[in-house]
Order: C-alpha cells, then structure tokens, then sequence
C-alpha cells in the first residue's frame, strides 16, 4: 500500500536487489539438486560393498525340569555367554566332496516301504547292457527332436498373439509420448521394429515371470497386491536400472518383484534392430493369477 | 508486471518439477505379470559348520542344518534348495561366518540360513542366522546354548524366529496334534507334535475314545469315551491328573471348546434330541445353543466366539449351519452335496473347512463364510475326513485312507503340498490341531 501511494526510488532498488539474491539462491539449489541427482544416476550402487554390521543376540535355552535331572553344567571359558562370537576351534579338512552321512529321521516319520527283492530273470542277466542305453539314447534324442518344434510354434504363437494384443497400444502410445523412449517410437520407425522390441519386451516379461517366487500365504493370504515396477535395459541386455513407479505398500510382495528382476539381469540383447542405446519397460505385478 | 513474470517462472519450474517425472513414466507400457512362477520362497540351508573338531560336532551340526531345513520346508513357505547347487563349500568361511551373498543370489536363493556348532561335553552351543541373500542383510542372528538333546527344541526356537522376522506371526512350531488310533485295538487318543514327532498314547481306556478337543491355552482336552458304555464327555486337564465328566442320559459328544474361556459347546441329547448346549469347563450346563427339531452336532466357534458352525439336519440332508449368538440368527453355509459334516471354522475367521461327500467318497472342501466357494481340496484319492485348522491358519491336517488305513495328512489352506504326517500301528483319524503352547 505504501509502495503505491509513495513510490520511493530506493524502494525499487531494494527490490532489484532482493530479486537478484533470489535468483542466485535458486541457481545455487539448482546446482546442488542436479550434483546430488547425478551422483545418484551414475552411481547408484555405492552402498552394494558395504557388509552389513552383524549382530547376534546370545539365547540360553533352559530345560524344563524333567525326572532325576540337574541344571546345566557349569559354564566353561570356551562358553561363555560374554564372547563376541562363538570360538573357532582349528577347523577339519574341508573336502570338496563331503559325503553326508544320511541322517537318522525319527522312527514316527514317514517311512518309505522297505525295497523288495527283485528277482532277476535269465533274460536280464545276459542281455546287452550298452546296446539297450544306446537304443534308449537314440530313441529320447528322437523324442526331444520331435518335440522341440511344437514347443518352439507354440512359444511363437504365444508370442504373437501377446503383441497383437499390445501392439496397437503401443502405437497409440507412441504417438502421444513425447520422447520418454517408448520403443521403436523414435528409432528405426519400422514396423518390423515395433515388432521386434514388442516381441522383446514380452519376451523379458516372460523371463522375470520365471524368476519371480512370492508366497501369498506369507503375506497373509493376500492376493490384491499390485506394484508397478520399471527398468532401464542397455544394449546388452544389462539391467542398468530399477524403479518403483508405484509400490504395493507391502514390503515383502516388493521386495519379492525387485528380485525376480535382478534374478533375471542380464537379459537378451536388445535387437539388432533397434537404434537407440537402452529401452525402459514397466511391469504391472500382481496377483491375479491364482485368485482366479 | 514484473513481480507477475516471477510468479509466472516460479510456477513453471515448480510444475516442471512434478511433471517431467509423470511425463516420463507415461513413456512405456506396463506388461502384466499376473501370477508368481514359485508360490514359496527359494531358500538355501548349507550345513553348519563345525566350529569345535570331532565326530559328534559333524553329526550334529549335519542332523541340525537337516532338522532346521526339514521344519522349515513343512510350512510351506519355502522351497529348499538342493545342496548339490551350492557354490560354496561347507566348513568354509563362506558358509557361515563371512557369506558372499553373490554366490546364493547367483543360485537363486533369497533367504539363507547359516549356523555354526560347537560341542563341549555334553553342551552344544549353536549359532544361528537368517540373511535376505539380495539386500545383503542379516534379518535375525541367536545363539542358543543347552544340551545335546535339546537340538530339536533349539532347532524349532529358531524356526519360529524366522517365521515371525518374515510374517510377524509365531508359526505353529510349539503346536500338538491329537488324533484317535486303534493301535491298540481300541480308539485311543494320541498326541504327537505338529510334524509327527514324538506320538505318545494320552488314553488309556481300553475303549472306543473319540474326538478330541483343544481348549485355547492347550492344557485342557476334551473328548467323548464310551468307557461306562455310553457316549459321555471328559475333560481332562493335561499337567495334571484331574478332570471332569459330563455323563447326562443319552449321548454327551462333539466338543468344542470357546475361544479363550473356561467353556465348551457340546452335543447332549438327555432332552431326547440331540442338541447342541454351552457348559463350564467344569461340565455345567450354560444355555442352550441350538432349538430345532433332529440332529444338531459337531460345533466349530468362529475365532471371536461371536458364532457358531454346526452340523443339522433340519434341511433333510446334513449340511452345515452358523448361527449369530448376539442375534439369533440361523443360516445355512453349505448347499453343494447332500452330506457335508466336520466343520472346522479358521483362525482367521473367514473360512470354514468341512468334509464333504460326493459320488461314494469324503472330501475335504472349504467355504468361505461370505459365501465364496466352496472349493474342494482333496480329490479322487480315497476318503478325506476331519479336517483341523493349524493356529496360523497356512495348514490344515486331515484323515485320509488314500493308501489304504487312515493316516493322517497335512496340506496347505489351498490344497498343495499335501504328505503324511506320521505311521502308526492301525487306523489314525479325527485329528485336532492345538493351540500356540506357551511353555513349550
């Protein structure tokens, strides 16, 4: 109000002044916040060779007090509670091949029906031992030659019908991004491409679905957890890196996501194809598979 | 105008701040990924290594890291894997003391459990820890001190460990189940601990001794006994020699004991129609529970002890019922089958498990009590029967005569993983899951 009704040249000084100070404070946090963010991209796994500091708690176990018992023995030095760690004694020979002795299982548990004598008939004992593997050999060699090309039709037609089902997506999506490197969008521009990154990127799909192990029953039977999880692939394959776009709010169900990934890294090249040097996919984790 | 352009900048660089991000996610699709390839978590148990020299500390600690992998397997949360794939050999550094988790993560553990043993005279002193292989990090280490027979109890402390680092939840390993056995030549009453270990004969009365029940702390069983020629109901406290006996004309059966109190609901047919009543834990009779004319039995109490699923025939077939306590209220749960029986309502409080018979044979199906299901468990391998709920409410132990005798089985709530507990002399039915025991 005073500014109006007074204009005063110093006041405007001031001003020019305070805009100013602003202005490089916010250079300098600018500064600051691209130092830190680059540290962060080029140098994401600082923290990887650290060694966790361990610490174990000691538990005595006490026995209840069963007939005609005495309490514990005295505790010896070797013993003793107080001790950082437990003594290491000189340690035996390690033999790379240990033969474990079988383990004694309590007489309650399951036992497997004695094996009965198997009477050997005149006709095994003089026939051709290597002539019979050998027929065998040829004849499973026979059986994965002809199987193999249905398996690898029908991994094709999967395949296919999966990018029929996402490509037109991706074509839309790719016109309406602006540069964020949805594939094939920039590149080549080919539709052969398209295909190619599409097939590619359901086929990493498939590899960390294989890699993903999660027990529902651990996180207490739930099934309505879903996480959205993205990676960055580099020409090679190489995973470079992993981010949460959404978590589950379930430490274990993310946990469990993160690691099918890492499971799988590195992952195939990317297709000859494909020009740019990394794509970025996403994958939409949930459960809806086994609560159907 | 000036202060307006700043304004103006200042915007732009807050909304670019928040925007760029979002722009760049809308970068890509998402593939779903709708169902996990391993329903159990991949785990490693190398064997412990020998920290004192000397046979015994390599026997133990190999019978050891077998028991700790063995207990673990049974709940059906993890899936072991096979020594032979390990990278690092026993008794090394490696595979204790400093773990590379490279050489498990390579392999395809996540979680691994190592342990170290030392043998002084008859004392054993064993160090165990559980690792997340890929965050590198020690989830939960113990050292536990005491005698060489008590490996197991050890074994088992720890067990429960991991399982409550990994779901906060204590695990069922300080659990029992009681079951019926003609081993005998009468229906006797057994218990044995939560994976078959150790069975041992609880009654001795030289004549038919049926289901058994659990109170909540675990230091009651009741069961029905025909020992003075009719089906009475004994409630026997299992520290002590000392109990009750609810012997009413006609028939005192099918136990049930409520959730956290001195009281049960039991089936008592002195009113010449089998009904289902509430008594003290002394054997007085409450109230009464069920009012209907024909057969009401085998009551389960939902975890809260709000209701009541039981077994009636006022439809004409036996199908299974809950009522409301608070209103009254009756409705039927089970309307697949003519001859659904056994319930047994979950900890959790949202299902039911019953045995259900179809085409000549029982099965185990469960229901939930919004009405979802049913879904059957068991199939085309004998007569699946009685079935119990573990407390934790993963699995559920059962009778089956798929290899011929009834044995008892364990499964998962969703049906896999199903095995055989124990084998016994004679027939094993009705088998009853316990409680958490404090002080086992």
């Amino acid at each position: 109000m005073n500014q109006r009704t007074h204009p005063h040249n110093y006041l405007d000084r001031e001003k020019e002044d305070e805009d100013r100070t602003l202005f490089w404070n916010f250079t300098a946090s600018l500064v600051c916040h691209l130092i830190v963010f680059a540290v962060l991209i080029f140098a994401p796994g600082y923290a990887k060779g650290r060694k966790p500091s361990l610490s174990v708690i000691d538990v005595s176990i006490v026995t209840l007090p069963a007939q005609g018992e005495t309490t514990l023995p005295e505790k010896k030095d070797a013993v003793e509670a107080g001790k950082p760690s437990v003594p290491e004694k000189k340690a035996p020979k390690i033999s790379t091949k240990t033969t474990p002795e079988p383990v004694k299982k309590p007489p309650e548990s399951i036992s497997l029906n004695a094996k009965k004598k198997e009477k050997t008939s005149l006709k095994k004992k003089t026939f051709k031992t290597e002539k019979v593997v050998k027929s065998a050999i040829d004849r499973i060699e026979k059986k994965v030659d002809e199987s193999r090309p249905d398996q690898i039709k029908q991994a094709i037609a999967r395949l296919e019908k999966q990018v029929e089902k996402t490509g037109p997506k991706d074509l839309k999506n790719q016109q309406n991004s602006r540069g964020g490197g949805i594939p094939g969008g920039t590149g080549a521009g080919s539709k052969k491409a398209l295909e190619l990154i599409d097939i590619y990127r359901i086929e990493i799909a498939y590899r960390i679905q294989k890699n993903w192990a999660f027990s529902d029953q651990l996180a207490g039977g739930r099934t309505d957890l879903e996480a959205w999880v993205a990676i960055k692939v580099m020409q090679n394959g190489e995973i470079k890196d992993i981010w949460f776009d959404k978590r589950s709010g379930n430490s274990y169900f993310d946990a469990a996501a993160k690691n099918a990934i890492v499971k799988s890294n590195p992952l195939p090249q990317l297709p000859e194809s494909y020009v740019r040097p990394y794509i970025e996919a996403g994958f939409h984790f949930t459960l809806s598979g086994i609560s159907k | 105008m000036r202060r307006c352009r700043i304004k103006i900048f200042w915007l732009i660089v807050i909304i670019s701040f928040w925007a760029v991000p979002g722009m760049s996610r809308a970068g890509y699709d998402y593939i779903d990924i709708s169902q996990p390839f391993l329903r159990k978590i991949p785990m490693a148990v190398p064997w412990f290594k020998n920290v004192s020299s000397g046979h015994k500390t390599d026997q133990l600690s190999k019978s050891a890291s077998d028991l700790l992998a063995e207990t673990l397997e049974f709940t059906g949360f993890f899936k072991l894997l096979d020594r032979d794939a390990f990278l690092v050999a026993p008794q090394t550094d490696a595979a204790f003391a400093s773990v590379n988790f490279h050489d498990w993560t390579s392999i395809g553990a996540e979680l691994l459990v190592t342990g170290g043993v030392l043998i002084q005279d008859d004392l054993v002193e064993i160090e165990l820890r559980l690792y997340d292989t890929f965050k590198g990090q020690l989830l939960v280490g113990k050292r536990y001190k005491g005698r060489v027979e008590d490996i197991r109890k050890i074994i088992r402390r720890f067990c429960g460990e991991v399982i409550y680092t990994l779901t906060g939840d204590r695990g069922i390993f300080n659990t029992e189940i009681a079951f019926v056995s003609t081993g005998t030549g009468n229906k006797e009453i057994y218990i044995c601990e939560f994976d078959g270990y150790n069975p041992r004969q609880l009654t001795h009365t030289h004549n038919i001794t049926l289901s058994p029940a659990w109170s909540s702390d675990g230091e009651w069983l009741a069961y029905t006994s025909y020992e003075k020629g009719k089906p009475d109901l004994y409630i026997k406290n299992l520290r002590e020699n000392r109990g009750y006996v609810v012997a009413k004309k006609g028939i005192n059966t099918t136990p049930a004991w409520f959730p956290n109190k001195f009281e049960l609901a039991a089936t008592l047919s002195f009113s010449d129609d089998p009904e289902i009543y509430l008594l003290t834990g002394t054997g007085k009779i409450i109230k009464r529970l069920t009012y209907n004319k024909g057969i009401d039995v085998s009551p389960t109490w939902s975890p809260d002890g709000k209701s009541l699923a039981f077994v009636s025939k006022r439809s004409g077939t036996p199908q299974i019922y809950i009522k409301d306590l608070n209103s009254g209220q009756v409705k039927r749960l089970t309307f697949q089958g003519r001859y659904n029986t056994q319930p047994s309502w979950s900890p959790r409080g949202d299902k039911v498990a019953y045995s259900g018979m179809e085409n000549g044979h029982n099965n185990i199906f469960v229901v939930g009590i919004d009405d979802q299901g049913p879904i059957q468990l068991t199939h085309d391998e004998g007569d699946n029967e009685s079935p119990s709920w573990s407390p934790d409410g993963n699995l559920i132990v059962f009778a089956s005569t798929r290899e011929g005798p009834s044995r008892i089985y364990v499964m998962t709530s969703y049906g896999t993983d199903q095995r055989r507990l124990l084998v016994l002399k004679g027939r094993q039915t009705e088998p009853k899951w316990s409680p958490r025991m404090i002080n086992k």
